[in-house]
């Protein structure tokens, strides 16, 4: 029953279906006389012309396309290669002086640990003695002979 | 013609050309409503399956196939920027196929072929005012003659789609010619 109705449905009848029947010879009538010349040997030439200049338009936009995305990633390439760039020039020239300052601060540390070696017990007054004269030497100058104070000490301590 | 040997009838294509070449100029014809556009749609056609005949294995009939080659160069050529244009201009233009000229049987009277020749414009009319699918699928089934099952496989729709199709383009065409309830 469905189907019946489907098929009503989707089938013209009556003055529509006569329209439509006379819709179809106006068109095969036509077609018909457009087509009833015989083609000519060359009736496909115009076609292949076609044919062809549609494969050239679709090589040439492939090549353009390609070459827009090489001047794309040319135009670009400093965009990313830049920063990384910088950083290395950046650690190529601090590295070293940070390494030489390194360097420096270490080796002044170790000259003043082997310099400044705990002085014997037996000497601790000589000790107190060049401090003395290292502090009077700043205030006063000379001693009352002419005669360094801390060099004449130290002329005595080696005797 | 025959379907038994598809390879062969491609064979002699000039044969081809003479027996289906009306036939695609009238569904191209049809479908797009430009003569000029309708011709070289024709060629393209005709090119296209001289080209990819060894691909042809008589699946379908020989007519289906090369209808189904139409039907994309329609549906590519719509797409295209060319078609933009002419759809453009197609509103200011001339009737771009005359089927005034039609003459219809010459039993009938003179008054009844006039309002033949009226009919035909109006569904002429409103079949260029359905969509790309309905127009395709009422060309094929009221000019080409095919049935759903066929229409189905030319166009790669499922049946039931199709019915959709045709029903709405029916019930359009109906209402805007004029032809009442049926």
């Amino acid at each position: 029953m469905k189907s019946d109705m489907e098929y009503e449905a989707l089938e013209p009848s009556g003055k529509f279906a006569e329209s439509i029947s006379d819709f179809r010879s106006a068109v095969t009538h036509v077609a018909g006389r457009e087509t009833a010349q015989p083609v000519s040997a060359d009736w496909l030439a115009p076609a292949r012309h076609r044919h062809r200049k549609a494969q050239l338009k679709v090589g040439l936009g492939i090549a353009m396309g390609w070459a827009c995305a090489a001047v794309l990633c040319f135009a670009t390439l400093p965009l990313f290669t830049h920063p990384h760039h910088t950083a290395a020039a950046h650690v190529v020239t601090v590295s070293p002086a940070a390494a030489n300052t390194e360097s420096d601060s270490a080796l002044l540390e170790q000259v003043d640990t082997n310099i400044s070696e705990s002085v014997p017990s037996s000497l601790e007054p000589l000790n107190e003695l060049e401090s003395w004269s290292s502090t009077s030497t700043n205030t006063s100058g000379d001693s009352p002979n002419g005669t360094p104070l801390n060099q004449t000490e130290k002329t005595n301590v080696s005797h | 013609m025959t379907q038994e040997h598809p390879v062969l009838e491609l064979a002699d294509f000039d044969e081809v050309v003479r027996l289906y070449r009306p036939r695609i100029f009238r569904f191209l014809m049809a479908s797009l409503g430009d003569r000029d556009v309708a011709e070289s749609l024709t060629q393209d056609c005709f090119l296209k399956a001289f080209n990819a005949r060894n691909q042809f294995r008589g699946d379908s009939s020989l007519s289906t196939w090369l209808t189904r080659i139409a039907l994309n160069l329609v549906r590519d050529h719509l797409r295209s920027r060319r078609m933009r244009f002419w759809q453009k201009t197609r509103d200011t233009a001339l009737d771009l196929v005359d089927i005034s000229d039609w003459v219809p049987d010459t039993a009938v009277s003179a008054e009844t072929a006039v309002l033949q020749r009226e009919r035909v414009k109006e569904i002429w009319e409103a079949v260029d005012e359905l969509s790309r699918h309905q127009r395709m699928v009422f060309i094929l089934r009221f000019v080409e003659e095919m049935e759903l099952s066929e229409i189905a496989e030319t166009t790669g729709m499922n049946t039931s789609t199709v019915k959709s199709h045709l029903y709405r383009a029916l019930r359009i065409v109906r209402e805007r010619a004029g032809g009442g309830k049926a």
